[in-house]
């Protein structure tokens, strides 16, 4: 029984490695950016703590042609004035093996930003439908506290936005589990095609006997 | 050290590291026996885990690999079973790639399997704590060291340079080298007490 007590010691330990990671213990370079404003703003950071930082951030089009590039900052923040309203995708790598991406869609964008081809079609710049006549209680709604709102809800919304992202990106406890158990079950079929492959080896096939038919 | 998707684009160099990988792999695989099945569960499930431990460095931080153990305990069959749990790693936590698994894989395993024959047979037939521990402590340090070595020459193949990548790999993994071989050193010592079949090249070794 001893022998078996330790392999359960070793197990064990194993059992609390693998409950000790958290969601903080990862270390899985991510990149998020969203619209805010007239620029793109976004962030590259490590899920499990830190960020990249003065890491370069190259910036590409729908089709990959090269938008332009940008830096982060110490705290893995950067930003990006786009020019054209088309799909921009981001890219860091930090040298060291780990890259990432992601892609801010086109229609994130302003849209009075001209399209990335100008054989794409021609601008069309809509304008919301004007609302009907302002009811005389209201007084009509100035245009500065509209953009204001507007602002202040859009940069609610990327914070919601890159919690979100985050949130994804982290491990949790069912990953471990569910990779653990992948790895058990691997061990019990390899278990079972070497217990087959040793009964072939030790029972080879008979040849068919020969009897005296009277 | 995982090298994540798209960070390679040359595909030469990816089809020959996955090509070297593959036979590794099976290599190893031939040599399991169902005696040894249950070790290389339980290192492929360590490694699997190890990765979540962070050592901080400075802004930046790096996770443990118990490349030297894997390679001590389990020999060839290192491929296998960090094949498994790199597999596993990319399809769960993210870490590395599915494209860049062959990679990866040939720049762990195969320093796991340098260990095991450059520290193997000495530690098997060491008789003294002292010299198990300090070869523990090398095994775990070169396991590291050769990984690094190998991924940063994957990276200045596909085309980085070299200071950069020098720097950000073999310097960043140093207090990682001191990490592994501690562990190393004391998982030795520990399975010389309780398992001593387990080492390599040992007296009653399975």
């Amino acid at each position: 029984m001893r022998a078996h007590y330790r392999g359960l010691v070793l197990l064990g330990a194993i059992a609390v490695v693998a409950f000790v990671p958290s969601r903080a213990f990862a270390h899985r370079l991510r990149v998020f950016a969203a619209a805010d404003g007239s620029a793109i703003s976004g962030s590259a950071y490590l899920s499990g703590g830190g960020a990249p930082r003065n890491a370069v951030v190259r910036v590409t089009g729908p089709n990959g042609e090269a938008l332009g590039q940008t830096v982060t900052d110490d705290r893995g923040r950067f930003s990006f004035t786009p020019s054209r309203r088309c799909h921009h995708t981001f890219t860091i790598d930090t040298g060291d093996g780990h890259a990432a991406t992601f892609t801010v869609p086109a229609d994130a964008l302003p849209a009075a930003l001209p399209p990335l081809a100008p054989s794409s079609g021609p601008t069309t710049t809509t304008r919301p439908a004007a609302s009907a006549a302002p009811r005389a209680a209201d007084s009509p709604p100035s245009p500065s506290s509209d953009a204001a709102d507007a602002h202040a809800i859009s940069h609610e919304l990327r914070a919601l936005r890159e919690q979100i992202d985050r949130l994804e990106s982290s491990i949790r406890l069912h990953d471990v589990l569910g990779g653990i158990g992948y790895i058990l079950g691997l061990t019990g079929l390899s278990f079972y095609f070497l217990a087959a492959r040793k009964t072939r080896a030790n029972n080879p096939p008979r040849p068919p006997s020969r009897t005296q038919t009277p | 050290m995982h090298i994540s998707d798209g960070v390679i684009s040359s595909l030469p160099l990816l089809a020959g590291a996955s090509a070297v990988a593959a036979a590794g792999v099976g290599f190893g695989l031939r040599k399991i026996d169902p005696e040894q099945v249950p070790r290389v569960g339980l290192l492929a499930a360590v490694f699997f885990v190890a990765s979540l431990i962070h050592v901080p460095i400075g802004p930046a931080s790096a996770h443990l690999l118990v490349i030297g153990l894997t390679g001590l305990l389990l020999g060839w069959a290192a491929f296998p079973a960090v094949a498994v749990a790199l597999f596993l790693q990319a399809l769960l936590f993210g870490f590395g790639g599915l494209t860049v698994l062959g990679v990866n894989t040939l720049n762990m395993a195969l320093p796991a399997v340098l260990c095991y024959h450059l520290f193997g047979r000495a530690i098997g037939r060491s008789a003294s704590a002292r010299g198990r521990f300090a070869l523990g402590f090398l095994a775990g340090a070169a396991g590291i060291a050769f990984a690094c070595a190998m991924t940063a020459a994957t990276l200045i193949a596909a085309g980085r340079e070299f200071v950069v990548v020098a720097q950000l790999i073999a310097v960043a993994h140093v207090p990682v080298m001191v990490i592994e071989g501690a562990i190393t050193a004391s998982a030795v010592g520990f399975l010389h007490q309780v398992r001593p079949e387990l080492l390599p090249f040992s007296a009653r070794h399975s």
